[in-house]
């Protein structure tokens, strides 16, 4: 009885064991339908998703990587800006001190002539008051120039600056909801094309908004603007120069 | 004869020759006059000469240009030393505003072109055909 009894008990093992077996891939193509019913189109489907959600974090934090660069650099060139107007402003500072100190050593080489008359030491004094004056008016207008050039530029890139922003932010919005339409219905067949249609179209939309054809017209009119008033005062210059050296040649001469 | 009676012939003689002596005396004597008068007048105007001159001066006093001949030739070499002086000093401030269009004529369009760039890569950021 005792044997028997073993036997009942490792025949039903070996047979759960058995049926336990054989139910396995039933089991597995259960799971793997019940997968396929809630993606709706089966294996490729489920790998759809994770690749948008993959897609949708990588691009998403690289868009945002790229705006805060863009940020920081807008930044840099703003004050690469000043910094440079400040350069310029030295350089000019340091060539004019440098004419000025040059001009008046050859009006002290005249001053210094022996046999000079009074008449014509005048003149010479008179020569310097006139020339010191055209100088005092050249590099007036051309400050004048250079300041309304800074000021110019300076607005001009920070509204590039802020409409770029504008542009960069507002991909970065459509981009989000793109990936996150696209996240959202990944099941469904068309899903990333639609998604790529929505990149593209957000990027060729921040292509147009970063056209520079307009900023750099601009900066160019007032580039040759400034350049035009620069070259006038030295015109106008030059020719009181031409005038005064003239009248200080004839002062010498009519002593004689 | 009484030769000590006056003679009828000399006494008109004597009478002729009195009034001869006095015309030469008065003669003598207007000459001095007009010698007077001319040597006056000769140093009046010599005076008024002077004072002319001298007034002349006082208000016209004597420029360093008109001074002497041998001044003016100094000075005619003072011109052609200072003359190439005069054109290096307007060269000098000519050139110096030359020198400063080089130095303003500064072109900040690369900085546009820049701000361009990195929004740019803000773009290129996705690559759509990638996915």
């Amino acid at each position: 009885m005792k044997t028997v009894s073993n036997k009942v008990i490792i025949a039903s093992i070996i047979s759960s064991a058995l049926l336990a077996l054989s139910t396995l891939p039933v089991a597995a193509i259960s799971d793997n339908a019940s997968d396929n019913s809630q993606s709706g189109s089966g294996t490729g489907s489920s790998a759809t998703c994770t690749r948008i959600s993959s897609l949708k974090n990588t691009n998403e934090s690289g868009v945002a990587a790229k705006i805060t660069t863009m940020q920081n650099n807008f930044t840099s060139n703003k004050l690469k800006l000043t910094e440079n107007t400040a350069e310029v402003n030295q350089k000019l500072a340091t060539a004019r001190a440098a004419i000025k100190s040059q001009f008046e050593e050859k009006i002290q080489t005249m001053l210094s002539q022996t046999g000079l008359t009074d008449a014509q030491a005048q003149a010479i004094n008179t020569y310097k008051i006139d020339m010191d004056q055209a100088e005092i008016v050249r590099e007036t207008a051309v400050d004048a120039a250079r300041n309304e050039y800074q000021l110019a530029l300076i607005n001009m890139v920070q509204s590039q600056q802020q409409n770029l922003i504008n542009a960069a932010n507002s991909y970065q919005t459509t981009v989000q909801a793109a990936f996150n339409t696209a996240n959202t219905n990944c099941s469904d067949n068309n899903s990333m094309s639609t998604l790529r249609s929505a990149v593209k179209t957000a990027r060729q939309t921040l292509t147009t908004a970063r056209e520079t054809t307009q900023t750099m017209t601009t900066a160019r009119q007032q580039t040759t603007t400034r350049n035009a008033a620069i070259k006038a005062a030295n015109e106008a210059f030059a020719e009181s120069v031409a005038t005064y050296s003239a009248t200080l040649t004839a002062a010498l001469e009519t002593t004689i | 004869m009484d030769i000590n009676a006056p003679n009828d012939k000399d006494q008109p003689l004597q009478d002729s020759a009195q009034p001869s002596i006095d015309k030469k005396s008065m003669s003598k004597k207007s000459n001095k006059k007009l010698y007077l008068i001319a040597g006056a007048a000769t140093i009046g105007i010599l005076l008024i000469a002077l004072m002319g001159y001298f007034a002349y001066g006082y208000y016209n006093p004597p420029t360093t240009e008109n001074n002497t001949v041998e001044q003016s030739s100094n000075a005619q070499t003072v011109t052609e030393i200072i003359n190439p002086t005069v054109d290096a000093a307007a060269s000098t401030l000519l050139g110096g505003s030359i020198s400063e269009s080089s130095i303003t004529s500064t072109d900040d369009s690369s900085i546009i072109n820049d701000n361009s760039t990195l929004v740019e890569n803000v773009g290129d950021s996705i690559d759509e055909n990638s996915f």
